[in-house]
Protein backbone atom coordinates (compact mmCIF):
# COMPACT_ATOMS: atom_id res chain seq x y z
CA UNK A 1 0.00 0.00 0.00
CA UNK A 2 2.85 2.33 0.74
CA UNK A 3 4.47 1.67 -2.59
CA UNK A 4 1.29 2.76 -4.28
CA UNK A 5 1.12 5.96 -2.30
CA UNK A 6 4.74 6.73 -2.92
CA UNK A 7 4.23 6.29 -6.59
CA UNK A 8 0.97 8.12 -7.07
CA UNK A 9 1.71 11.70 -8.01
CA UNK A 10 -0.58 14.41 -9.16
CA UNK A 11 1.92 16.56 -11.00
CA UNK A 12 1.96 15.08 -14.43
CA UNK A 13 5.30 16.69 -15.28
CA UNK A 14 7.06 14.17 -13.12
CA UNK A 15 8.63 11.25 -14.85
CA UNK A 16 11.31 9.03 -13.44
CA UNK A 17 13.96 7.54 -15.60
CA UNK A 18 14.94 4.58 -13.53
CA UNK A 19 17.71 3.41 -15.78
CA UNK A 20 19.85 6.53 -15.64
CA UNK A 21 19.08 7.53 -12.06
CA UNK A 22 19.30 4.22 -10.36
CA UNK A 23 21.11 5.49 -7.31
CA UNK A 24 19.79 9.02 -7.00
CA UNK A 25 16.49 10.30 -5.68
CA UNK A 26 13.92 10.42 -8.38
CA UNK A 27 12.16 13.73 -8.26
CA UNK A 28 13.44 17.02 -9.60
CA UNK A 29 13.39 19.89 -7.08
CA UNK A 30 10.52 21.72 -8.71
CA UNK A 31 7.99 18.96 -8.26
CA UNK A 32 7.35 17.90 -4.69
CA UNK A 33 6.28 14.34 -4.16
CA UNK A 34 4.65 12.74 -1.17
CA UNK A 35 7.06 10.21 0.19
CA UNK A 36 6.10 10.59 3.79
CA UNK A 37 5.10 7.20 4.77
CA UNK A 38 8.28 5.33 5.30
CA UNK A 39 11.85 4.93 4.32
CA UNK A 40 12.53 6.61 0.98
CA UNK A 41 13.68 3.93 -1.36
CA UNK A 42 16.37 4.55 -3.91
CA UNK A 43 14.54 4.46 -7.22
CA UNK A 44 10.82 4.74 -7.63
CA UNK A 45 9.06 3.77 -10.82
CA UNK A 46 6.37 6.24 -11.74
CA UNK A 47 3.45 3.86 -11.80
CA UNK A 48 -0.09 5.07 -11.60
CA UNK A 49 -1.93 4.56 -8.36
CA UNK A 50 -3.24 1.07 -8.22
CA UNK A 51 -6.90 2.05 -8.34
CA UNK A 52 -7.23 1.48 -12.02
CA UNK A 53 -6.62 4.55 -14.17
CA UNK A 54 -8.01 7.02 -11.62
CA UNK A 55 -5.37 9.17 -9.91
CA UNK A 56 -5.65 9.81 -6.21
CA UNK A 57 -5.43 13.49 -5.40
CA UNK A 58 -2.76 14.73 -3.06
CA UNK A 59 -5.33 15.97 -0.60
CA UNK A 60 -6.91 12.56 -0.39
CA UNK A 61 -3.53 10.90 0.01
CA UNK A 62 -2.69 13.31 2.78
CA UNK A 63 -5.97 12.66 4.60
CA UNK A 64 -5.41 8.93 4.30
CA UNK A 65 -1.89 9.29 5.68
CA UNK A 66 -3.08 11.42 8.58
CA UNK A 67 -5.87 8.99 9.37
CA UNK A 68 -3.56 5.97 9.33
CA UNK A 69 -1.00 7.66 11.52
CA UNK A 70 -3.59 8.82 14.01
CA UNK A 71 -5.21 5.39 14.06
CA UNK A 72 -1.87 3.75 14.79
CA UNK A 73 -1.14 6.26 17.52
CA UNK A 74 -4.54 5.81 19.16
CA UNK A 75 -4.12 2.03 18.97
CA UNK A 76 -0.77 2.19 20.78
CA UNK A 77 -2.14 4.68 23.32
CA UNK A 78 -5.13 2.42 23.98
CA UNK A 79 -2.83 -0.58 24.48
CA UNK A 80 -0.75 1.27 27.04
CA UNK A 81 -3.92 2.51 28.72
CA UNK A 82 -5.17 -1.02 29.20
CA UNK A 83 -1.85 -2.51 30.26
CA UNK A 84 -0.45 0.31 32.36
CA UNK A 85 -2.72 3.32 32.97
CA UNK A 86 -0.74 4.40 36.03
CA UNK A 87 2.71 4.56 34.40
CA UNK A 88 3.09 8.34 34.44
CA UNK A 89 1.97 8.60 38.03
CA UNK A 90 4.13 5.72 39.25
CA UNK A 91 7.23 7.07 37.50
CA UNK A 92 6.69 10.50 39.05
CA UNK A 93 6.14 8.88 42.43
CA UNK A 94 9.66 7.54 42.04
CA UNK A 95 10.82 11.14 41.64
CA UNK A 96 8.89 12.30 44.71
CA UNK A 97 10.25 9.38 46.74
CA UNK A 98 13.82 10.27 45.76
CA UNK A 99 13.28 13.92 46.69
CA UNK A 100 11.77 12.89 50.02
CA UNK A 101 14.56 10.48 50.88
CA UNK A 102 17.25 13.02 50.02
CA UNK A 103 15.51 15.57 52.19
CA UNK A 104 15.33 13.11 55.07
CA UNK A 105 18.97 12.08 54.51
CA UNK A 106 17.69 8.54 54.03
CA UNK A 107 18.94 6.03 51.50
CA UNK A 108 17.19 5.84 48.14
CA UNK A 109 16.23 2.23 47.65
CA UNK A 110 15.46 0.63 44.30
CA UNK A 111 11.73 0.48 44.92
CA UNK A 112 9.56 -0.65 42.03
CA UNK A 113 8.61 2.97 41.31
CA UNK A 114 12.25 3.96 41.15
CA UNK A 115 12.91 1.04 38.80
CA UNK A 116 10.00 2.16 36.64
CA UNK A 117 11.39 5.70 36.63
CA UNK A 118 14.70 4.31 35.41
CA UNK A 119 12.92 2.37 32.63
CA UNK A 120 10.97 5.41 31.49
CA UNK A 121 13.96 7.76 31.68
CA UNK A 122 16.13 5.21 29.86
CA UNK A 123 13.49 4.82 27.16
CA UNK A 124 13.38 8.60 26.73
CA UNK A 125 17.15 8.87 26.39
CA UNK A 126 17.03 6.20 23.69
CA UNK A 127 13.92 7.15 21.77
CA UNK A 128 12.96 10.66 22.81
CA UNK A 129 9.64 11.42 24.51
CA UNK A 130 7.86 8.48 22.93
CA UNK A 131 6.37 7.90 26.37
CA UNK A 132 4.60 11.25 26.21
CA UNK A 133 3.24 10.81 22.73
CA UNK A 134 2.22 7.16 22.93
CA UNK A 135 2.25 5.65 26.42
CA UNK A 136 1.05 8.29 28.85
CA UNK A 137 -2.56 7.74 29.88
CA UNK A 138 -2.95 11.39 30.79
CA UNK A 139 -1.73 12.48 27.35
CA UNK A 140 -4.13 9.94 25.85
CA UNK A 141 -6.95 11.55 27.81
CA UNK A 142 -5.92 14.95 26.48
CA UNK A 143 -5.81 13.73 22.89
CA UNK A 144 -9.21 12.07 23.19
CA UNK A 145 -10.80 15.11 24.72
CA UNK A 146 -9.38 17.45 22.09
CA UNK A 147 -10.17 15.26 19.10
CA UNK A 148 -13.68 14.58 20.34
CA UNK A 149 -14.59 18.22 20.82
CA UNK A 150 -12.43 20.29 18.44
CA UNK A 151 -14.42 19.80 15.24
CA UNK A 152 -17.72 20.57 16.90
CA UNK A 153 -16.26 23.48 18.78
CA UNK A 154 -14.81 25.02 15.62
CA UNK A 155 -18.18 24.66 13.92
CA UNK A 156 -19.91 26.66 16.61
CA UNK A 157 -17.20 29.27 16.39
CA UNK A 158 -15.06 28.67 19.47
CA UNK A 159 -11.45 28.65 18.30
CA UNK A 160 -8.54 26.90 19.97
CA UNK A 161 -6.87 28.66 22.83
CA UNK A 162 -3.80 30.29 21.32
CA UNK A 163 -1.04 32.40 22.78
CA UNK A 164 1.54 34.59 21.06
CA UNK A 165 4.80 32.76 20.57
CA UNK A 166 6.88 34.62 23.20
CA UNK A 167 4.20 33.88 25.79
CA UNK A 168 4.20 30.22 24.79
CA UNK A 169 7.92 30.02 25.46
CA UNK A 170 7.41 31.47 28.94
CA UNK A 171 4.46 29.20 29.71
CA UNK A 172 6.53 26.18 28.73
CA UNK A 173 8.78 27.02 31.66
CA UNK A 174 5.86 26.76 34.10
CA UNK A 175 6.24 22.99 34.28
CA UNK A 176 9.70 23.43 35.74
CA UNK A 177 8.16 25.56 38.47
CA UNK A 178 5.61 22.80 39.15
CA UNK A 179 8.41 20.20 39.26
CA UNK A 180 10.61 22.30 41.54
CA UNK A 181 7.67 23.07 43.82
CA UNK A 182 6.60 19.46 44.26
CA UNK A 183 10.18 18.26 44.74
CA UNK A 184 10.83 20.98 47.30
CA UNK A 185 7.71 19.99 49.26
CA UNK A 186 8.75 16.34 49.19
CA UNK A 187 12.25 17.31 50.24
CA UNK A 188 10.81 19.14 53.23
CA UNK A 189 8.40 16.25 53.96
CA UNK A 190 5.51 18.71 53.57
CA UNK A 191 3.91 17.24 50.49
CA UNK A 192 1.03 15.20 51.88
CA UNK A 193 -1.42 18.11 52.23
CA UNK A 194 -0.84 19.36 48.70
CA UNK A 195 -0.84 15.85 47.25
CA UNK A 196 -4.46 15.30 48.24
CA UNK A 197 -5.35 17.91 45.61
CA UNK A 198 -3.39 16.21 42.85
CA UNK A 199 -5.44 15.86 39.65
CA UNK A 200 -3.50 12.66 38.94
CA UNK A 201 -4.92 11.13 42.10
CA UNK A 202 -8.42 12.02 40.92
CA UNK A 203 -7.69 10.54 37.49
CA UNK A 204 -6.33 7.34 39.05
CA UNK A 205 -9.44 7.08 41.17
CA UNK A 206 -11.72 7.36 38.16
CA UNK A 207 -9.73 4.76 36.24
CA UNK A 208 -9.78 2.43 39.25
CA UNK A 209 -13.49 2.96 39.70
CA UNK A 210 -12.97 3.95 43.31
CA UNK A 211 -13.24 7.62 44.13
CA UNK A 212 -13.95 7.58 47.84
CA UNK A 213 -11.52 9.48 49.99
CA UNK A 214 -10.37 11.70 47.12
CA UNK A 215 -10.93 15.38 47.66
CA UNK A 216 -13.43 17.29 45.53
CA UNK A 217 -10.66 19.85 44.94
CA UNK A 218 -8.64 17.21 43.11
CA UNK A 219 -11.59 16.48 40.80
CA UNK A 220 -12.12 20.19 40.23
CA UNK A 221 -8.48 20.58 39.25
CA UNK A 222 -8.74 17.55 36.96
CA UNK A 223 -11.85 19.02 35.31
CA UNK A 224 -10.07 22.34 34.75
CA UNK A 225 -7.11 20.58 33.14
CA UNK A 226 -9.37 18.47 30.93
CA UNK A 227 -11.19 21.62 29.82
CA UNK A 228 -7.86 23.25 29.05
CA UNK A 229 -6.80 20.27 26.95
CA UNK A 230 -10.10 20.38 25.08
CA UNK A 231 -9.31 23.94 24.06
CA UNK A 232 -5.66 23.42 23.23
CA UNK A 233 -3.85 20.26 22.27
CA UNK A 234 -1.78 18.74 25.05
CA UNK A 235 -1.84 21.96 27.08
CA UNK A 236 -1.10 20.11 30.32
CA UNK A 237 1.87 18.33 28.81
CA UNK A 238 3.31 21.49 27.37
CA UNK A 239 2.78 23.85 30.32
CA UNK A 240 2.23 21.89 33.53
CA UNK A 241 3.51 18.32 33.52
CA UNK A 242 6.33 17.84 36.02
CA UNK A 243 7.32 14.51 34.46
CA UNK A 244 7.49 16.26 31.08
CA UNK A 245 9.78 18.84 32.65
CA UNK A 246 12.18 16.08 33.64
CA UNK A 247 11.98 14.47 30.20
CA UNK A 248 12.74 17.73 28.43
CA UNK A 249 16.03 18.00 30.32
CA UNK A 250 17.24 14.54 29.34
CA UNK A 251 19.95 13.95 26.75
CA UNK A 252 18.50 12.09 23.78
CA UNK A 253 20.27 9.95 21.21
CA UNK A 254 20.64 11.81 17.91
CA UNK A 255 18.29 9.63 15.90
CA UNK A 256 15.53 10.14 18.43
CA UNK A 257 15.07 13.78 17.44
CA UNK A 258 12.94 14.94 14.57
CA UNK A 259 14.59 17.40 12.24
CA UNK A 260 13.50 19.08 9.03
CA UNK A 261 15.60 19.33 5.96
CA UNK A 262 15.34 23.11 6.06
CA UNK A 263 17.00 23.70 2.72
CA UNK A 264 14.07 21.96 1.03
CA UNK A 265 11.32 23.75 2.91
CA UNK A 266 9.16 26.10 0.83
CA UNK A 267 9.25 29.58 2.34
CA UNK A 268 5.78 30.05 3.73
CA UNK A 269 4.81 26.49 4.57
CA UNK A 270 5.14 25.93 8.31
CA UNK A 271 2.76 22.97 8.28
CA UNK A 272 4.95 21.14 10.76
CA UNK A 273 4.88 23.98 13.25
CA UNK A 274 1.16 24.61 12.75
CA UNK A 275 0.31 21.00 13.52
CA UNK A 276 2.72 20.58 16.41
CA UNK A 277 0.85 20.15 19.72
CA UNK A 278 3.74 21.71 21.61
CA UNK A 279 4.48 24.57 19.22
CA UNK A 280 7.99 23.82 18.10
CA UNK A 281 9.80 23.54 14.81
CA UNK A 282 11.38 20.12 14.22
CA UNK A 283 14.95 21.26 14.75
CA UNK A 284 17.55 18.97 16.24
CA UNK A 285 19.92 21.81 17.03
CA UNK A 286 17.45 23.69 19.20
CA UNK A 287 17.03 23.30 22.94
CA UNK A 288 13.29 23.36 22.24
CA UNK A 289 13.58 19.85 20.85
CA UNK A 290 13.25 18.78 24.48
CA UNK A 291 9.59 19.87 24.24
CA UNK A 292 8.87 17.38 21.43
CA UNK A 293 6.44 14.66 22.52
CA UNK A 294 7.36 12.46 19.52
CA UNK A 295 3.80 12.29 18.21
CA UNK A 296 4.97 12.45 14.58
CA UNK A 297 2.26 14.90 13.51
CA UNK A 298 4.89 17.17 11.94
CA UNK A 299 6.21 14.43 9.69
CA UNK A 300 2.75 13.22 8.68
CA UNK A 301 1.61 16.71 7.73
CA UNK A 302 4.74 17.72 5.85
CA UNK A 303 3.85 17.98 2.15
CA UNK A 304 7.42 17.14 1.15
CA UNK A 305 8.18 14.28 3.49
CA UNK A 306 10.90 16.51 4.75
CA UNK A 307 10.97 15.56 8.40
CA UNK A 308 13.07 12.67 9.56
CA UNK A 309 14.94 11.28 12.52
CA UNK A 310 17.77 10.08 10.36
CA UNK A 311 18.90 11.49 7.04
CA UNK A 312 21.87 10.31 4.99
CA UNK A 313 23.50 11.23 1.74
CA UNK A 314 21.80 14.53 1.01
CA UNK A 315 22.31 15.33 -2.66
CA UNK A 316 23.62 18.87 -3.01
CA UNK A 317 21.55 19.61 -6.10
CA UNK A 318 18.20 18.03 -5.44
CA UNK A 319 18.58 18.40 -1.65
CA UNK A 320 16.96 15.04 -1.21
CA UNK A 321 18.56 12.40 0.98
CA UNK A 322 19.58 9.00 -0.32
CA UNK A 323 18.15 7.42 2.77
CA UNK A 324 15.94 8.71 5.52
CA UNK A 325 13.75 7.39 8.26
CA UNK A 326 10.63 9.53 8.42
CA UNK A 327 9.56 11.15 11.67
CA UNK A 328 6.35 9.14 11.56
CA UNK A 329 7.58 5.76 10.28
CA UNK A 330 5.02 3.22 11.47
CA UNK A 331 7.52 0.40 12.01
CA UNK A 332 9.69 2.51 14.28
CA UNK A 333 6.58 3.35 16.32
CA UNK A 334 5.83 -0.34 16.83
CA UNK A 335 9.42 -1.15 17.73
CA UNK A 336 9.55 1.66 20.29
CA UNK A 337 6.23 0.58 21.78
CA UNK A 338 7.50 -2.98 22.09
CA UNK A 339 10.73 -1.89 23.78
CA UNK A 340 8.92 0.29 26.28
CA UNK A 341 6.38 -2.43 27.02
CA UNK A 342 9.14 -4.97 27.63
CA UNK A 343 10.93 -2.55 29.97
CA UNK A 344 7.74 -1.92 31.94
CA UNK A 345 6.97 -5.62 32.04
CA UNK A 346 10.39 -6.46 33.47
CA UNK A 347 9.78 -4.18 36.45
CA UNK A 348 6.30 -5.57 37.06
CA UNK A 349 4.34 -2.56 35.87
CA UNK A 350 2.00 -4.23 33.36
CA UNK A 351 -1.45 -5.50 34.24
CA UNK A 352 -3.13 -8.59 32.81
CA UNK A 353 0.08 -10.23 31.65
CA UNK A 354 1.98 -12.97 33.50
CA UNK A 355 4.72 -11.53 35.69
CA UNK A 356 8.35 -11.97 34.59
CA UNK A 357 9.06 -14.33 37.49
CA UNK A 358 6.46 -16.75 36.16
CA UNK A 359 7.76 -16.61 32.62
CA UNK A 360 11.52 -16.22 32.73
CA UNK A 361 13.73 -19.19 33.61
CA UNK A 362 16.11 -16.91 35.51
CA UNK A 363 15.52 -14.48 38.36
CA UNK A 364 15.75 -10.76 37.79
CA UNK A 365 17.97 -9.16 40.44
CA UNK A 366 15.41 -6.54 41.44
CA UNK A 367 12.68 -9.11 41.86
CA UNK A 368 14.59 -11.13 44.41
CA UNK A 369 13.10 -9.70 47.61
CA UNK B 1 26.48 21.13 10.07
CA UNK B 2 25.68 23.96 12.45
CA UNK B 3 22.63 22.09 13.62
CA UNK B 4 24.63 18.98 14.33
CA UNK B 5 27.16 20.95 16.33
CA UNK B 6 24.39 22.61 18.32
CA UNK B 7 22.81 19.22 18.89
CA UNK B 8 26.07 17.72 20.11
CA UNK B 9 26.70 20.64 22.45
CA UNK B 10 23.17 20.51 23.90
CA UNK B 11 23.29 16.74 24.29
CA UNK B 12 26.64 16.99 26.06
CA UNK B 13 25.36 19.48 28.61
CA UNK B 14 22.18 17.51 29.23
CA UNK B 15 24.26 14.39 29.70
CA UNK B 16 26.55 16.09 32.20
CA UNK B 17 23.49 17.42 34.04
CA UNK B 18 21.96 13.94 34.28
CA UNK B 19 25.29 12.42 35.39
CA UNK B 20 25.63 14.98 38.18
CA UNK B 21 22.10 14.31 39.45
CA UNK B 22 22.61 10.55 39.43
CA UNK B 23 26.01 10.82 41.15
CA UNK B 24 24.63 13.10 43.85
CA UNK B 25 21.62 10.89 44.59
CA UNK B 26 23.67 7.70 44.65
CA UNK B 27 26.39 9.19 46.83
CA UNK B 28 24.00 10.64 49.38
CA UNK B 29 22.04 7.41 49.43
CA UNK B 30 25.10 5.30 50.16
CA UNK B 31 26.13 7.58 53.02
CA UNK B 32 22.62 7.59 54.48
CA UNK B 33 22.40 3.83 54.21
CA UNK B 34 25.49 3.29 56.34
CA UNK B 35 24.27 5.74 58.94
CA UNK B 36 20.87 4.03 59.12
CA UNK B 37 22.28 0.54 59.62
CA UNK B 38 24.03 1.63 62.81
CA UNK B 39 20.91 3.33 64.19
CA UNK B 40 18.67 0.35 63.48
CA UNK B 41 20.80 -2.07 65.44
CA UNK B 42 20.63 0.09 68.55
CA UNK B 43 16.85 0.53 68.23
CA UNK B 44 16.26 -3.19 68.08
CA UNK B 45 18.11 -3.80 71.31
CA UNK B 46 16.09 -1.16 73.16
CA UNK B 47 12.80 -2.64 71.92
CA UNK B 48 13.71 -6.18 72.83
CA UNK B 49 14.54 -5.12 76.38
CA UNK B 50 11.23 -3.30 76.79
CA UNK B 51 9.10 -6.13 75.44
CA UNK B 52 10.79 -8.60 77.78
CA UNK B 53 9.70 -6.71 80.89
CA UNK B 54 6.18 -5.33 80.17
CA UNK B 55 3.01 -6.80 78.64
CA UNK B 56 1.88 -4.94 75.52
CA UNK B 57 -1.35 -2.99 74.83
CA UNK B 58 -3.27 -5.79 73.08
CA UNK B 59 -5.49 -7.85 75.37
CA UNK B 60 -5.57 -11.19 73.57
CA UNK B 61 -2.73 -13.28 72.21
CA UNK B 62 -3.18 -15.30 69.02
CA UNK B 63 -3.50 -14.91 65.24
CA UNK B 64 -6.36 -13.17 63.44
CA UNK B 65 -7.15 -12.54 59.78
CA UNK B 66 -8.91 -9.57 58.25
CA UNK B 67 -9.95 -8.58 54.70
CA UNK B 68 -10.52 -5.27 52.96
CA UNK B 69 -10.85 -3.83 49.46
CA UNK B 70 -7.58 -3.25 47.62
CA UNK B 71 -7.12 -2.05 44.04
CA UNK B 72 -8.01 -5.12 41.99
CA UNK B 73 -9.98 -7.06 44.59
CA UNK B 74 -9.91 -8.19 48.21
CA UNK B 75 -6.74 -8.12 50.28
CA UNK B 76 -6.38 -10.47 53.26
CA UNK B 77 -3.79 -9.97 56.00
CA UNK B 78 -3.11 -11.70 59.29
CA UNK B 79 -1.69 -10.33 62.53
CA UNK B 80 -0.11 -12.32 65.34
CA UNK B 81 -0.16 -10.96 68.88
CA UNK B 82 2.25 -12.29 71.51
CA UNK B 83 2.63 -10.99 75.05
CA UNK B 84 0.29 -8.17 74.04
CA UNK B 85 2.63 -6.92 71.30
CA UNK B 86 2.24 -7.27 67.52
CA UNK B 87 4.68 -10.10 66.83
CA UNK B 88 4.17 -10.26 63.09
CA UNK B 89 1.95 -9.04 60.27
CA UNK B 90 1.62 -11.38 57.31
CA UNK B 91 0.15 -11.26 53.86
CA UNK B 92 -2.43 -13.96 53.29
CA UNK B 93 -3.87 -13.01 49.91
CA UNK B 94 -2.98 -10.07 47.66
CA UNK B 95 -3.40 -11.89 44.38
CA UNK B 96 -5.60 -9.19 42.86
CA UNK B 97 -3.02 -6.44 43.26
CA UNK B 98 -0.63 -5.38 40.50
CA UNK B 99 2.95 -6.44 41.00
CA UNK B 100 4.81 -3.13 40.90
CA UNK B 101 2.31 -1.46 43.21
CA UNK B 102 2.36 -4.42 45.60
CA UNK B 103 6.12 -4.24 45.82
CA UNK B 104 5.84 -0.61 46.84
CA UNK B 105 3.75 -1.77 49.82
CA UNK B 106 6.01 -4.53 51.02
CA UNK B 107 7.24 -2.34 53.86
CA UNK B 108 3.78 -2.03 55.37
CA UNK B 109 3.83 -5.20 57.53
CA UNK B 110 7.16 -4.13 59.03
CA UNK B 111 5.93 -0.57 59.50
CA UNK B 112 2.85 -1.80 61.36
CA UNK B 113 5.00 -3.98 63.59
CA UNK B 114 7.37 -1.10 64.26
CA UNK B 115 4.52 1.27 65.10
CA UNK B 116 2.76 -1.51 67.03
CA UNK B 117 -0.41 -0.24 65.37
CA UNK B 118 -2.06 -0.32 61.93
CA UNK B 119 -2.16 3.51 61.99
CA UNK B 120 0.65 3.85 59.47
CA UNK B 121 0.93 6.08 56.38
CA UNK B 122 -0.37 4.81 53.08
CA UNK B 123 2.04 4.61 50.18
CA UNK B 124 1.49 7.50 47.81
CA UNK B 125 0.57 6.33 44.31
CA UNK B 126 -0.10 2.85 45.66
CA UNK B 127 -2.92 4.28 47.71
CA UNK B 128 -5.51 1.61 47.03
CA UNK B 129 -3.24 -1.36 47.63
CA UNK B 130 -1.68 0.09 50.77
CA UNK B 131 -5.06 1.21 52.16
CA UNK B 132 -6.38 -2.29 51.52
CA UNK B 133 -3.54 -3.88 53.44
CA UNK B 134 -3.84 -1.43 56.33
CA UNK B 135 -7.62 -1.82 56.57
CA UNK B 136 -7.29 -5.59 56.43
CA UNK B 137 -4.96 -5.46 59.44
CA UNK B 138 -7.39 -3.09 61.21
CA UNK B 139 -10.19 -5.62 60.67
CA UNK B 140 -7.97 -8.35 62.08
CA UNK B 141 -7.22 -6.25 65.18
CA UNK B 142 -10.96 -5.61 65.63
CA UNK B 143 -11.46 -9.35 65.76
CA UNK B 144 -8.68 -9.60 68.32
CA UNK B 145 -10.33 -6.94 70.49
CA UNK B 146 -13.63 -8.78 70.28
CA UNK B 147 -11.77 -11.90 71.35
CA UNK B 148 -13.14 -13.94 68.43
Amino acid sequence: MQEANNAAQTSGALKADTTSQASAPVQTPSAPASTNDSVTKKAQPNTQAKLGKKRISKATQRKARLFRHRALRYAVQALFFVLAPGLFSAAFSGVKYIAGQIGALSPVELTSFVLLLIVVVGATVIMGRFFCGYACAFGFLGDLVYDATAALRHKIGIPDLTFPEPLVKVLQLLKFVVLAGICALCFLASYSEVSSYSPWTAFAGIVAGSTEGIRTGAFALLAAIVALMALRKRAFCQFLCPMGAIFSLLPMLPFAIRDRNEARCPKSCGQCRKNCPVDIWPDKGSLQSGECIACGDCAVNCPLGNISVLRLGVDTKTLKPKFQISGSFWASILVKAALLLIGCWLVGALRFVPSPQDVLPFALPWMLN
Amino acid sequence: MLKTLALLRNTFFKFVNLAIVIAAVTGLSAWASDRNAADAAVQEQIEAAEHASNRGPYANDGTWEGSAKGYGGTVTMSVTIKDGYIESVDIVDVSHEDEAWLKMCQGIPAAIKKAQSPQVDTVSSATFTSTGMINAVKKAIQKEEAGE
